[in-house]
């Protein structure tokens, strides 16, 4: 289905530049530059994408993909142009956190079966590239540095998506706390994963 | 739109600024809980500039990977054993969130009874505020209080029961050949013709015994099942599902205040005021929200009816000057002035 959209999309590209017009021309300056930016970016923004999912350099080529139709899709590039490297980020980031997402959702429909062996304790390996691999360890280590009380709020909400009151409730604190120990995790994470971002 | 707030020469990396910046609003807007206003203010930080927009975007993102380190046990082992009660509901509830209308619940009543049949165990549950009477095949009932879930799995020589949330009252019919036996968190409650009470919160296990004799077993550091405790009426203990050595050993219990649920109260024996307020919240969705230190360490006795936000709200404002801010939603107790 994704290489459908693309073919479908080049050939769309192609059909435009037949016309000669102002507008065509817009159009393949356009091209050219997201073209450009794409070849630029592409090793750096590949390696950066392949740490951040569980499907390798594979999976990460798909993302890249997604990218780019995006990029071509843009109606205004004022917002690309200021910061491309901001813009490239973020549009690949919010496609892996989507292809993240279900993962999750299907990782969540296994587990669903009530199995005898849940009432023990189900462990499930973790799985994915060697580089997705080194990010999940590199971002365990950093969530072992947290505060304790700030560790668990941050793995409550994010392992059992409970809502603030929730965990505030878990841990007897105020959910305004809850809010601050999610932001203090939050920069130290980024803080600490400064390479991996 | 098209801002002009930024230069072509912005800086490639982000600096540290924005990543905290990013970071608040994240935390703000997952607390649902915001303003329009402030609804308005996020959404006007992430216009301005694109590299607000990936640091944004790079927090969610890294709190989506944390979600992948959900099974490990380095991770797991600071958590309040909460989570494991929780843990099987949140992921009923995001994908209940994931598809809706009749669909969904077409769906999970066929995976509801597909699972039912094959591992033969029924569940019952209630909702936050709910209590509900189910009486079992061997004539032994089941009280659920409030936010409950017992999973029932008889067969010819145990009948075994998995409280896996929340809080129970069990009456048994005797029959010695075929113990009855509740799991909490891997610790065993048996009981021939009995009358007990077991409650799950935050990790901790509470055993109360009303009628007859009462064990409960759990497994020691090696893993062997030990006897932690036998109890008589009037007798109950109290320990931690994770670390059961970690035990009160068997003590009197206040039977009234344990069985208080049943009758629609809930029952405060000189209880610390932020406790009373949590056991309060237990039956409703309405939270009450204690604000601030000075008044948690207050004791409170007496017994209020279940989800009487305005018995409680008026015993807090009288007892101890605290002043009360209610809507629909919550009621903050808020410290004397």
């Amino acid at each position: 289905m994704r290489s459908f959209k693309l073919r479908n999309f080049r050939s769309g590209a192609a059909l435009r530049l037949v016309e000669p017009s102002p507008v065509a021309d817009a159009c393949r300056e356009n091209s050219a530059f997201i073209e450009a930016l794409y070849s630029e970016y592409h090793s750096a923004l590949g390696h950066y994408v392949t740490r951040m999912l569980p499907g390798g350099r594979e999976e990460a080529e798909t993302i890249l993909q997604e990218t780019y139709i995006k990029l071509l899709r843009l109606q205004d590039l004022q917002p690309l142009r200021e910061n491309p490297r901001a813009y490239l980020y973020t549009v690949a980031t919010n496609l892996v956190r989507d292809s993240l997402r279900r993962q999750l959702r299907r990782r969540a429909d296994q587990h669903e079966s009530f199995d005898e062996q849940d009432h023990a304790s189900s462990q499930v390996s973790p799985q994915g590239s060697a580089e997705w691999q080194q990010s999940l360890q590199q971002l365990k280590q950093s969530l072992l540095r947290l505060k304790p009380v700030t560790r668990k709020v941050f793995l409550l909400s994010r392992f059992e998506e409970m809502t603030y009151p929730e965990v505030a409730a878990a841990l007897s604190i105020s959910t305004r706390s809850v809010e601050r120990h999610m932001s203090t995790a939050l920069k130290h994470l980024q803080q600490e994963l400064n390479e991996l971002l | 739109m098209s801002p002009t707030h930024t230069t072509d020469k912005a800086p490639r990396k982000l600096d540290g600024t924005i990543r905290e910046q990013a970071a608040d609003w994240l935390a703000r807007q997952q607390s649902g809980t915001m303003s329009a206003a402030e609804s308005d203010a996020l959404e006007h930080w992430l216009q301005v500039d694109g590299r607000h927009r990936q640091a944004f975007a790079q927090c969610q993102q890294l709190g989506l990977m944390t979600a992948f380190l959900k099974d490990d046990p380095e991770l797991n082992a600071g958590l309040p054993e909460i989570r494991k009660a929780v843990r099987r509901r949140s992921r009923f509830y995001s994908q209940w969130r994931w598809v809706s209308g009749i669909a969904a619940v077409v769906l999970v009543a066929v995976a509801a009874l597909l699972v039912r049949d094959y591992y033969a165990i029924d569940y019952y549950q209630t909702g936050i505020g709910d209590q509900r009477v189910v009486h079992l095949e061997d004539g032994s009932t089941l009280m659920l209080n409030t936010d409950s879930r017992v999973g029932v799995r008889y067969r010819r020589a145990q009948r075994a029961l998995f409280l896996e949330r929340g809080e129970a009252f069990f009456m048994v019919a005797k029959n010695p050949s075929r113990p009855f036996v509740v799991n909490v968190q891997g610790s065993e409650v048996r009981a021939l013709g009995t009358a007990f009470n077991v409650a799950l919160q935050a990790g901790n296990v509470r055993v109360a015994v009303t009628q007859g004799v009462v064990e409960v077993r759990a497994q020691d550091a090696g893993g062997e099942p030990r006897q932690l405790a036998k109890m008589l009426p009037g007798q109950g203990v109290r320990y931690t599902a994770a670390r059961p050595g970690d035990n009160s050993g068997v003590m009197p219990v206040n039977l009234e205040q344990v069985t208080a649920w049943q009758t629609r109260r809930i029952y405060f024996d000189n209880e610390r005021l932020e406790d009373a307020i949590a056991e309060y919240n237990r039956y409703t969705t309405r939270k009450m929200v204690l604000v601030g230190d000075a008044l948690a360490d207050q004791r409170i006795s007496g017994v209020f009816n279940i989800g009487d936000a305005d018995g409680l709200a008026f015993a807090l404002e009288q007892g101890f000057g605290a002043r009360i801010n209610k809507n629909n939603q919550r009621v903050l107790v808020l410290e004397p002035r």
